[in-house]
């Protein structure tokens, strides 16, 4: 019995610390799990933070792309407009053949082509100088004043001349038309006059008056063949003179028109140029502030890790020191608590090993008692037999026995 | 002596119950008590006796290790009280072994 004891309190023993183990254990497995979720949730919305920065980043670059290609496009749509029409006035002025076609043509198209560049410019450029805006008002008002104005009025006076001098080529025409016929019945009218001189004194005074009446139709015919001629003639040197009048305001207008041009043909050059520089410095500009914004989005990532490197680093450094101090409170707790558990232990043990001892002291005892009991026993046994019969008396038992020997 | 009475003795000491039972059944088999009879018995007293005085050595033997490991239990690590109570856990087994052996041999006697 007392061995069984022994057997179940040594196993109790070992049992308890094993459970003991396995809970520590346990409890240390779950506080590790939980640390590592915490972790783990942490750098899933460090990542998310990130992501959407980045995203937002991305999304900014890509609208300052676009409205910078727009305003390329834009600029190109304005310097491509201002070439076609420097190129048209160019035209214009060094062709002599259009020459005398230039009012019309510019009245109606290089009106439009201004008022289009104008249009153009004040879209493309808002923030346009004032000086700039003037200039292209005062070219706009000097066309209008130098070429559209002298021209139309050139093409009103020019269309006049040419219907009177066509009306009065009419009215010339007709004289000379019938000057050939007036003079021979002014010719013929003579003789009749002679003969009515001659043919009558009775016709006397009527005579004379028809005479003189021939006379001066003769007269008149003359005068008439003379106004007649002197009329072509007029007619002829008014038409010369509405030529040269004509040729010469041509020559002023296309002079005008030429000088105006080539310095039209200059400013715009000059704008192109300047509008060329500009679009080369918008695309410095925006190589310049695409690469800084490629480079600002290439380098986040590593600043951002960089960043989220130098705060893990904080917070474990200040982690590890919040474990190294309660590392060392713990220390501070369980060692104690663990001498006092070992010294508890040793004593339980010791106490328990004085009780078996103790027991197995009484249990020897006993079983000495008992011993002596049977002993005693055995001997009253044994002196109750001496006096009992036996099976072989004991005289036949020695005879045997000497006999054997 | 009569049997009646070699049965109440038998009853009154301290016997293992199986060695007792056997005496029993081994003195109602005599038809008449003789003094050897009475000898048979009185042996297997003595040989119960001798166990008895054998266990309680054994358990003295106990006591005294189970007292030093106590006396010795603060100079010992805990490999080592492990070792201890290991080995005692064993003399404990091995005692139980000789308990067992010897009453085998006192049934092969009876």
């Amino acid at each position: 019995m007392a061995t069984k004891r022994f057997g179940d309190i040594t196993g109790r023993a070992e049992a308890e610390v094993i459970a003991r183990k396995r809970e520590a254990m346990g409890k240390k497995e779950e506080l590790r799990q939980e640390m590592q979720l915490s972790r783990r949730e942490k750098r899933d919305a460090r990542r998310a933070v990130w992501h959407e920065r980045r995203e937002r980043a991305m999304a900014t670059l890509t609208r300052v792309k676009d409205g910078v290609a727009d305003a390329r496009r834009k600029v190109v749509y304005g310097a491509g407009a201002v070439s076609n029409v420097c190129a048209t006035a160019k035209i214009m002025a060094g062709s002599p053949e259009y020459r005398a076609e230039i009012a019309d043509y510019l009245a109606d198209k290089t009106c439009d082509g201004i008022a289009a560049l104008d249009d153009t410019w004040e879209k493309i450029h808002a923030e346009y100088t004032n000086r700039e805006k003037a200039l292209i008002d005062g070219a706009k008002n000097a066309w209008r004043e130098h070429v559209e104005d002298p021209v139309n009025e050139f093409m009103a006076d020019y269309g006049s001349a040419i219907k009177a001098g066509t009306a009065l080529g009419v009215v010339v025409k007709g004289a000379i038309a019938t000057a050939p016929i007036w003079a021979p019945v002014t010719v013929a009218a003579i003789p009749a006059a002679v003969t009515g001189i001659a043919a009558g004194a009775a016709v006397g005074v009527a005579g004379a008056a028809l005479a003189g009446l021939g006379y001066g139709g003769y007269k008149l015919g003359k005068a008439a063949v003379t106004i007649g001629k002197e009329t072509i003639e007029g007619a002829k040197q008014g038409m010369a003179d509405l030529k040269v009048g004509a040729s010469k305001f041509r020559k002023t207008a296309e002079g005008v028109v030429t000088q105006f041009g080539y310095a039209l043909g200059a400013e715009l050059e000059a704008q192109i140029a300047n509008a060329k520089r500009r679009i080369e410095t918008g695309k410095q500009e925006f190589t310049r502030v695409t690469a800084e914004l490629d480079g600002m989005i290439n380098a986040f990532p590593h600043a951002a890790k960089a960043l989220g490197a130098e705060w893990l680093a904080g917070k474990l450094g200040e982690k590890a020191t919040v474990a190294s101090q309660k590392a060392e409170t713990t220390q501070g707790i369980v060692r104690p608590a663990l001498f006092e558990a070992e010294a508890s232990l040793e004593n339980g043990i010791g106490t328990r090993l004085l009780t078996l001892s103790h027991i197995n002291r009484v249990q020897a005892a006993e079983h000495r008692a008992k011993s002596i009991g049977l002993s005693n026993n055995v001997t009253a046994l044994r002196a109750s037999a001496m006096q009992m019969p036996t099976m072989i008396p004991v005289e036949q038992q020695v005879q045997v026995e000497e006999r054997i020997q | 002596m009569t049997k009646q009475q070699l049965i109440e003795l038998v009853q009154n000491v301290h016997l293992e119950e199986n060695i007792q039972g056997l005496l029993f059944a081994f003195i109602e088999s005599v038809p008449e008590l003789k003094a050897e009879h009475v000898d048979a018995i009185a042996d297997i007293l003595q040989y119960q006796a001798d166990f008895y005085d054998a266990t309680a050595d054994l358990f003295d033997a106990q006591a005294e290790e189970c007292e030093n490991l106590a006396a010795n239990m603060q100079t010992l690590n805990a490999q080592e009280q492990t070792d201890k109570l290991a080995a005692l856990k064993t003399y404990q087994d091995n005692l139980v072994a000789q308990m067992t052996k010897k009453l085998d041999e006192l049934k092969a006697k009876v």
